[in-house]
């Protein structure tokens, strides 16, 4: 009897913890917390889980939840719907087949490589955006939430990999 | 046995990968698909909208909560710092405000009496409904915020949101629950004014920066750094006159107002419930002003 619960809660969790993490990421980003000084750009904390799930375990959070986080961002946002949606595959399509090149290295290897990802979304974002609008978006805004997600990197790639190692132990008991 | 699950494995393996790569496939284009369909405005994006909002509104209510005080613990620890320099403009302005309390009292006298001289027509009743502001997603490319009233509470599209001081935007979407306001700032918001001085009209355009513009001013009318701008009425949504802003530059390409709302501190905001006089008298339209009021 219990032989057969365990095995089926560890495959649930792992399957169901880190799409939920970033569902909850993504309502967190959506909340109306003003930073002074700074204004109401957020940090884009999904892109942060979806980047560490992708260099880290791909398995656990499979495409199709990855397309789901986006687009929960864009109905909340009221932005482009489907634009998160694809930019987060992206970081899927091009971390995944290069996970390899972080793992083992130093935190700072992947936190350079999470602010190339920003920078490069950023600029598709910016692109994507403004062919969508069809007028050029203002520069600042995309430049200060790039900004914010890559200095916010550390501390939530910490709080996930608390989690990630919650779910290995699942694992191996 | 074992040489013939082999051979499965072998096979079955680029299958998945293909399957795996196909699959991707069809989310990109998915994603294309949706962005498409969401600038086509289509019915089907729209009710996505309106049901995924719905849903979430009682939990982002909740969990807005809190932040709320955590805004306010910021907002004190800021105050704090500047309260000596914040007292002194405080009381010189209060001092002119008393001023101005007597010239608006005596001119409310007057108001009153040319009216009732006149026989004038005022507009029809205002009502109003207050609702907290419980989603900021404060994405790059959109100013929009999502309040806790929707079509239950009587608020319905294109009606105005206002804050204390002034005007903050309009409803462009209307779930259950919760609805969608688009503020002054964003890109998509065009707003009919008028200079309060001048009575010249224009409309106020959004750019994404916390400085609206002025466009269709006609040149011909002077326009003064200071002057202020406020609803013109036109168009039949918006009443006349709710405060907007005061102009802050003046310039060829056209000039830039300063809103009177202050977009981090909003936390309440009040639906403005308003029906321009119609020619013929058909009150359903506006709808009942629901659970809120009752």
């Amino acid at each position: 009897m219990n032989d057969r619960i365990v095995p089926t809660a560890q495959r649930l969790s792992r399957a169901t913890v880190p799409f939920v993490l970033c569902l909850v990421l993504v309502l967190i980003a959506a909340l109306p917390l003003t930073i002074p000084y700074i204004g109401s750009v957020t940090p884009m904390f999904a892109l942060m889980a979806v980047f560490y799930w992708c260099i880290y375990r791909p398995d656990y959070l499979p495409p199709y939840a990855i397309f789901m986080v986006g687009v929960l961002y864009d109905v909340l946002g009221g932005g482009p719907l489907g634009l998160t949606a694809l930019l987060l595959l992206l970081v899927h399509a091009f971390i995944v087949p290069q996970r390899r090149v972080f793992h083992g290295k130093s935190f700072f290897v992947e936190w350079l490589g999470f602010a190339i990802v920003v920078l490069g979304l950023s600029v598709i974002g910016w692109l994507a955006a403004s062919i969508y609008y069809v007028i050029p978006m203002q520069p600042m805004p995309v430049i200060g939430q790039a900004g914010l997600t890559i200095s916010f990197y550390p501390c939530i790639a910490w709080m996930i990999s608390q989690i990630h190692r919650r779910l290995v132990r699942l694992e191996v008991t | 046995m074992v040489g013939s699950r082999d051979r499965v494995v072998r096979l079955a393996l680029p299958v998945r990968v293909l399957a795996q790569r196909f699959a991707f496939g069809i989310l990109v284009v998915g994603a294309f698909l949706l962005m498409l369909l969401g600038k086509a405005d289509s019915v089907l994006t729209e009710r996505l909208r309106y049901v995924v909002n719905d849903a979430l509104a009682p939990v982002m209510a909740v969990l807005s909560q809190p932040i709320a005080s955590i805004n306010h613990g910021i907002q004190t620890v800021d105050d704090f710092l500047y309260v000596y320099s914040e007292n002194t403009r405080l009381r010189q302005e209060n001092e002119r405000l008393l001023q101005w309390q007597n010239a608006a009292r005596q001119l409310e006298q007057q108001n009153a009496a040319y009216r009732s001289l006149l026989n004038a027509k005022i507009d029809p009743r205002i009502t109003f409904v207050s609702a907290r502001v419980i989603v900021d997603a404060g994405g790059p490319f959109v100013r929009t915020l999502i309040i806790n009233a929707g079509g239950r509470d009587g608020v319905t599209k294109g009606q105005a949101a206002i804050s204390e001081v002034g005007l903050v935007g309009h409803i462009v979407e209307t779930g259950e629950r919760a609805s969608r306001l688009l503020l002054l700032t964003d890109l998509n918001s065009r707003i009919p004014v008028v200079v309060a001085t001048t009575r010249a009209r224009a409309i106020l355009a959004g750019n994404n920066t916390n400085r609206p513009q002025l466009q269709f001013l006609a040149d011909s009318v002077p326009l003064q750094l200071g002057d202020r701008i406020v609803t013109s009425g036109h168009g039949g949504v918006f009443p006349a006159g709710i405060p907007i802003g005061i102009v802050t530059l003046v310039s060829q390409r056209g000039a830039e107002v300063e809103l009177f709302a202050d977009f981090n501190r909003l936390e309440y905001v009040s639906v403005v419930r308003y029906q321009a006089p119609r020619l013929y008298e058909d009150d359903s339209t506006l709808g009942p002003l629901g659970a809120a009021a009752q």
